[in-house]
């Protein structure tokens, strides 16, 4: 694509080298907007993250993690035959199985106590291991414990949250959800949109007036409300779209692409989808309106063409550039009405690693306990996504009206996401 | 001008009646309502049949929405299909209230902290004043402003040891106790204000500077006008009109931010009540406050266009 838009107007002696050339020309840009080629970073780091996201987790999103907890330690050194020993161990009672190093032994009769130190009796090699010699100070471990809400460490660099599941696996795996519900809503939402856009446009009358009305209506709606009510809608298990997604088209009902209850999750793209079809609609209208008044449509009309015609190959490809302009201001609010029904918990479920389920109850619970941890960095990811896509968005304003450094003059119903949803 | 509040005041009742039907219908398009989902479990096929018939939803659809209709001259909105089986009209007592002084402070947070740096982001073009607001808002406006509401509680409690007093608390009105009252609402409005006041900022700012270029400012200026004319007299009516637009538009983003942060700072306001009653499919409790919704925002854009023409005389109604 580059290619062709850059070569009309470089140099012949130019390009003949076209690649060093783009290269410092991509890296002049970014001189000039370092916040604009910042915000690309995150929205690449969306995308890799996503498309890469069983590859780049360190861990199974949905995995818990175990750890050998350190329950106590040997205080005297003891050889492998010895039925006695003083053990340094707070929580031992008669028949629990303490482990040390390779060992296993099962604890028979406490002889004396005193503190936490006590002189126990036992059965060495409890559970067919060998008998062996212990230096004094060798700990014992409880093997197998969930590994929950350990904080950041080099293990597990986002730490792990009450499941024992790792955050930085979870926050990765969050954007592949992001991303995916993120590009199917916008498929769907912009795809009915524009269609109702121009046919409402260029039909006009009756048919226009009617669209119109809907869209009043659904617009008289606050953004957030009528989501929940299409997501109660469409999301019932027993409703007739999701009896239909899984009887009569193709989306897999269980897990795909590593995403478990896939269905679930492109039910809560759908929906978030059609509430973008709203806004697009409106827009794409207006934008129909004028585009019908050209000469070159009322030729076409002269010449016979129909209705179905003009609008597919005269007025579409002339909104194609809108389109795309929506979908990319759509994409980030798509991203965050997903959060924020998640956070609602009426969106993405569990155990599924969604941003916004994961800074609902639970971990938030968990926060105010002082494990800021799960919820943090699922909240700061999504923050980072959507800056990304605001500067990103800013750079491009900037480089195509100068004179605007910065503003916002977009016009006014299609404003960035931000706190909006 | 009085003529064309009339004509839009006269649309009202017919968007309303659209939207309610809306909601009527679409929600009983799925099976199941508050009637089978709170009684769980325990719910047979006479305790629900018994619920239905309480709440008239034995009858025909329209005799139903018509009979519903009818009560709303009266304030009868129905009742709660839940076992509380409270009035939508008492409820409403209790919590509108909370969101409409939550609003209130959110839309002053938002003009106060969005409206002037803007302007002096626009006459300060390219200061480092200019480049801090901007980047201030663009990071307001990137943070959700849910996440914000979770990290302001979480810090504060474990660095200043601060709780949000309707944790223990229920709602403690302005008139009882201001000290308490301030500080359930100012934290939420805060958090709900500086997502909107990003809004504004960076919209004053390219208002402003888009008029700053203005023949007729130069004209003031040229006169020899000292700044704080200019820019107050002059520029800034001017550069309110699409503010004015978006924070008209802002009232549904208001709406769903006070469902996210009520939920977050845990105030039993309007935007509480109906998530719940979404979820729970109350019928009339959804069909109420989604009533409510359309009124609000017709009237908030009625006034948005007539602060067009406060600000503009040209812009005349026919």
């Amino acid at each position: 694509m580059a290619q062709e838009i850059v070569a009309p107007i470089v140099l012949e002696e130019e390009a003949r080298a076209p690649r060093p050339n783009r290269l410092r020309r991509a890296l002049s840009l970014a001189r000039q907007h370092p916040l604009g080629a910042f915000g690309l970073v995150c929205v690449l780091m969306l995308f890799g993250a996503g498309i890469f996201a069983n590859v780049v987790a360190p861990y199974d999103p949905l995995a818990s993690s175990y750890v050998d907890n350190e329950v106590g330690s040997l205080v005297e050194s003891v050889s492998a035959d010895d039925t006695t020993m003083i053990i340094a161990n707070p929580e031992t009672g008669i028949g629990s199985v303490i482990h040390i190093d390779q060992e296993q032994v099962r604890v028979d009769f406490i002889l004396t106590e005193s503190g936490a130190e006590m002189e126990v009796e036992v059965i060495r090699g409890a559970n067919d291991t060998i008998p062996a010699d212990h230096e004094a100070g060798a700990v014992f471990v409880q093997p197998g414990a969930v590994n929950k809400l350990a904080s950041p460490s080099l293990e597990h660099p986002f730490g792990t949250d009450r499941a024992g599941r790792d955050v930085l696996s979870r926050t990765i795996w969050g954007a592949r959800i992001s991303l995916m519900i993120g590009l199917v809503s916008i498929a769907v939402g912009i795809s009915f949109g524009s269609l109702f856009g121009i046919v409402s446009g260029y039909i006009g009358g009756f048919v226009d007036s009617s669209i119109q009305r809907g869209v009043d209506m659904l617009l008289a709606f606050p953004a957030l409300v009528l989501l929940l009510a299409i997501i109660t809608v469409v999301g019932d298990d027993s409703s007739a779209v999701r009896k239909f997604l899984s009887s009569s088209t193709p989306v897999p009902d269980g897990t795909f692409w590593g995403i478990p209850n896939f269905l679930d999750i492109f039910v809560v793209s759908l929906a978030i989808g059609l509430a973008v079809a709203v806004g697009t609609a409106r827009i794409i209208r207006g934008a129909v309106l004028s585009l019908k008044e050209n000469v070159y449509i009322e030729a076409a009309r002269s010449i016979g063409a129909s209705p179905s015609r003009i609008m597919r190959s005269h007025i579409m490809p002339n909104v194609l550039a809108l389109i795309v302009i929506l979908a990319s201001i759509f994409l980030p609010v798509a991203i965050l009405a997903e959060a924020a029904i998640s956070f609602l918990g009426v969106g993405v479920p569990e155990p599924t690693p969604s941003w916004g389920a994961d800074l609902s109850d639970k971990n938030r619970e968990d926060a105010l306990q002082g494990y800021w941890w799960p919820a943090f960095f699922a909240g700061f990811a999504l923050s980072l996504v959507v800056l990304g896509f605001n500067l990103l968005g800013d750079a491009f304003r900037d480089i195509s009206d100068p004179r605007l450094r910065g503003g916002g003059s977009g016009p006014p119903g299609a404003g960035r996401g931000g706190s909006g949803i | 001008m009085r003529d064309y509040i009339i004509r839009r005041l006269l649309i009202l009742p017919l968007i309303m009646i659209g939207v309610s039907f809306l909601t009527f219908a679409v929600f009983r398009f799925i099976p199941g309502n508050a009637c089978v989902l709170d009684q769980g479990f325990g719910a047979t096929d006479e305790t629900v049949a018994a619920c239905q018939k309480a709440h008239g939803l034995d009858r025909a659809w329209y005799v139903q929405y018509v009979d519903w209709l009818d009560g709303i001259p009266q304030g009868d909105f129905g009742t709660s299909l839940t076992e509380s089986d409270q009035p939508v009209k008492e409820e409403l007592k209790h919590r509108l209230p909370i969101t409409l002084e939550l609003m209130f402070l959110t839309l002053a947070f938002a003009i106060i902290l969005g409206i002037p740096p803007g302007i002096l982001s626009a006459v300060r073009s390219s200061s480092p004043l200019d480049y801090s607001s901007r980047f201030m808002s663009v990071l307001m406006l990137s943070i959700p402003n849910f996440y914000l509401g979770i990290l302001i509680i979480t810090f504060a409690s474990s660095w200043v040891g601060w709780t949000p007093p309707q944790f223990e608390l229920s709602y403690v009105s302005f008139l009882d106790d201001p000290l308490t009252n301030l500080e359930m609402f100012i934290p939420p409005a805060f958090v709900l204000g500086v997502g909107i006041a990003a809004i504004l900022m960076r919209l004053t700012r390219s208002a402003m500077l888009e008029v700053m270029r203005n023949d007729y400012i130069r004209t003031a200026w040229s006169k020899g006008l000292r700044e704080r004319t200019v820019v107050w007299r002059h520029a800034l009516k001017n550069a309110m009109i699409p503010v004015v637009t978006v924070l008209g538009l802002q009232i549904g983003a208001l709406i769903g931010g006070a469902v996210l942060i009520e939920s977050v700072f845990a105030l039993n306001g309007v935007g509480k009540y109906v998530l719940e009653a979404i979820i729970r499919r109350d019928y009339f409790v959804v069909q109420t406050m989604v009533l409510l919704f359309a009124f609000v925002y017709v009237i908030a854009n009625l006034l948005v266009d007539i602060a067009y023409a406060w600000l503009d005389p040209r812009i005349h109604y026919g």
